[in-house]
């Protein structure tokens, strides 16, 4: 019997295996959105419970576990973030500085920085396309968007970041308007 | 294509999601147009990098070594029947899935919908004489519903004793024949004063299973954190706790309509379908004459939190599943003359057979003298012994009236309007004795003199993920609630609109009305957590 199926049956053993097997699947898209340990550690919890909530309704033919876990996941972070206040370039200056080692400092910190100043739903599309390598389709199912959507979304962000880091291009800070849909 | 066309398509070029048309063009015009090409290139590194960085950032992220024991310990909280609420919750619809959980609807009290649940088809008997007088035989299975639906619409009457056994057999795991769960329940029901009483017994073994009842003082119930649902230990007598409970704090007794016979989803289903055909006439098990209809539908199982199935939720076809999906077909049985819904089934293919899923058949229906001497204090039900409560740990209470200003203050899970709308009156009723730590659980009912009502009504543990595939519309308030609607119902001419709405925080609460649904999506945006 397969895993999944066990563990709709209440197996215990079962669910302590799904979680075992996808706990990094959430706790990383967790801590990517959400920016911090605890967030993540939490979003663990939630998202897990959740899933052991609503796992009787998990239906295969519907699409992948994954793609259900994803959006359970998401679905959790969007939230999240939506009560925490909103995140402006200003407030960028004042989160604490990652550590990148010797000469990547600069800039993977400066993509990091624009990254976090992308609307909520544009970071979703570029860590379920640029982290998890998901296709279009996933994506939009994932975040129950439309196809076009996901290409919008994902080509704003890009051109944003583009924007922001490109050789040869103006550094000109980008306001949260212009980042915003 | 020109630059303009070419830009907007970088990215997915760059990600392979464009069609092989597109890419061809974009290809030719790269060919010719530096400016494409050196904005292509600089989104390459754009998208280079953000990966790296993306990679980097999560090297070290990992969960907590203890994550699994701390979410095994909340598990383990979670499936416990923790309060006497669940129960409470779990009766208004027994063997039923979310789909009745809906149609707790109405806004009939929650008192009202544990009674008329199990007595609903009474009110018919009233009527029956006028039905037979215009009775013309039906040609359709369409004129057969109609004319059901009207019966099932009628008034309940305001005295004497309805009295109805039910036998139910559920079998939702499509054991092999006979392997299901097999009960009777007896009910009784005082029009005039409201005193009620159901047991459910074992068909196979006589045993007693669960007891609800009221005689006017106190109410009678198994303890459901002890028993763990139905049956509770096996082989030892049910213990029946009587629970004081003043005949004067519980809700309103009055039926107000939308009184439903035990298979009404079953049957809401069957007037929701195009192809519901008249198979026929049968004799029914007392020797009348009984309509025979069938239907299809796609239904899949839902399970309880101990991953056992509780019963079938209907489903809407997915157009992109290869898979065949689970047909089930179910029947109704209806009186020729009166039109009552006597029974129904429901079967399910497999391995090329039909196995029975759900069947409920009616064995009485009556209405007893209002002298017919009935024990409500259950001193005549064998197999039980009774215990009193008179601090009320146990038992589980019907609900009681709270006005507003006495809803627990620090419970988040409570959402009121922010206004009682302009010709509603607001009542809400709930289980006394909730416990702090979980989700309130109350039914906040407005309404109107003529029974117009918009009724908010705590959800079960709901699972918002899996109503999403239902849901034909999804509408987010400006305060961030999203209503997921199910599909109008519409019922006797009247149009019910059902919507699970799903806080920022997570809790889900039911909203079943009378108004259409733009009024209600207006609503919504008065919806304020009751602090």
């Amino acid at each position: 019997m397969h895993l999944i199926d066990r563990a709709k049956t209440g197996d215990r053993q079962a669910f302590a295996a799904l979680f075992e097997q996808y706990r990094n699947l959430v706790y990383k898209t967790a801590y990517l959105m959400l920016d911090n340990t605890q967030d993540a550690e939490d979003a663990l919890q939630e998202v897990f419970l959740q899933v052991h909530g609503s796992l009787a309704s998990f239906d295969p033919r519907k699409g992948a576990f994954t793609t259900w876990l994803h959006r359970i996941t998401f679905n959790f972070c969007l939230n999240h973030r939506r009560k925490r206040r909103p995140l402006s370039l200003e407030d960028v200056s004042i989160i604490p500085a990652i550590e990148f080692p010797g000469a990547q400092l600069a800039e993977q910190e400066s993509v990091l920085l624009m990254l976090r100043a992308l609307s909520d739903k544009q970071q979703a599309v570029i860590i379920l396309r640029y982290y998890w390598e998901l296709p279009y389709a996933e994506i939009a199912q994932i975040l129950d968007i439309p196809l076009g959507t996901v290409k919008s979304r994902l080509d704003l962000a890009l051109k944003t970041l583009r924007k922001m880091t490109g050789e040869g291009s103006d550094r000109e800070p980008v306001s949260r308007m212009e980042v915003c849909e | 294509m020109k630059c303009e066309q070419v830009q907007p398509l970088l990215v997915a070029y760059l990600d392979g999601e464009v069609s092989p048309s597109e890419r061809i063009l974009i290809r030719v015009h790269l060919s010719d147009c530096t400016v494409c090409q050196q904005e292509l290139d600089l989104l390459f590194t754009a998208q280079d990098r953000v990966r790296s960085v993306l990679q980097h950032r999560t090297v070290d992220a990992v969960p907590a070594r203890d994550a699994w024991v701390r979410l095994e310990k909340r598990l383990t909280k979670a499936d416990r029947p923790s309060s006497k609420s669940k129960a409470w919750l779990s009766r208004l619809a027994p063997n039923a899935g979310r789909a009745s959980i809906r149609k707790i609807f109405g806004g009939v009290t929650m008192r009202n919908r544990l009674i008329a649940s199990a007595l609903g088809s009474l009110a018919v008997i009233t009527i029956v004489v006028v039905l037979m007088a215009r009775s013309v035989t039906p040609v359709s299975a369409k004129e057969i519903l109609d004319r059901a639906s009207q019966v099932q619409s009628m008034k309940i009457p305001t005295e004497g004793i309805g009295h109805i056994r039910t036998e139910t057999y559920s079998n939702f795991q499509a054991l092999p024949e006979g392997q299901g769960t097999d009960t009777v329940v007896e009910s009784y029901l005082d029009f005039q004063s409201g005193d009620f009483r159901n047991v459910t017994t074992d068909n196979k073994t006589g045993k007693v299973l669960d007891v609800f009842a009221y005689d006017g003082t106190y109410s009678y119930s198994p303890d459901y954190n002890q028993e763990s649902g139905q049956g509770g230990v096996i082989n030892a007598p049910l213990t029946i706790y009587r629970t004081p409970q003043a005949n004067a704090s519980v809700s309103d007794m009055k039926l107000r309509g939308d009184n439903e016979a035990g298979s009404k989803d079953v049957f809401d289903l069957m007037r929701q379908d195009p192809d519901v055909r008249l198979v026929g006439q049968e004799t029914w098990v007392d020797g009348r004459k009984v309509y025979v209809l069938q239907s299809q539908h796609i239904k899949v199982p839902v399970f309880d939190p101990a991953g056992k199935p509780t019963g079938l939720v209907n489903v809407y076809p997915d157009v992109n599943n290869q898979a065949p999906p689970p047909i089930t077909v179910m029947k109704m049985y209806f009186d020729v003359n009166t039109y009552q819904t006597v029974g129904s089934q429901e079967t399910l293919e497999q391995d090329g057979k039909q196995v029975l899923i759900r069947s409920q058949r009616q064995l009485v229906n009556e209405i007893m003298p209002v002298a017919s001497k009935v024990d409500w204090s259950l001193g005549d039900v064998q197999g039980i012994t009774i215990v009193d409560d008179p601090t009320r740990t146990h038992g589980d209470l019907l609900p009681e009236v709270v006005t507003p200003q006495a809803l627990p203050t620090q419970n988040q899970s409570i959402y009121l309007l922010k206004d009682v709308p302009a010709g509603y009156s607001l009542e809400i009723t709930a289980p006394p004795k909730q416990s702090a730590n979980d989700p309130y659980i109350y039914v906040a009912s407005y309404r109107t003199p003529s029974n117009d009502y918009f009724v908010i009504q705590a959800a079960t543990p709901v699972d918002v993920q899996g109503l999403m595939g239902q849901a034909d519309e999804i509408y987010t308030t400006v305060s961030g609630l999203k209503l997921y609607f199910t599909k109008d119902l519409t019922s006797s001419g009247k149009l019910y609109t059902s919507a699970i709405v799903e806080t920022p925080d997570g809790i889900a609460f039911w909203i079943n009305s009378t108004l259409p649904r733009e009024t209600v999506r207006a609503w919504a945006e008065n919806l304020v957590p009751a602090k």
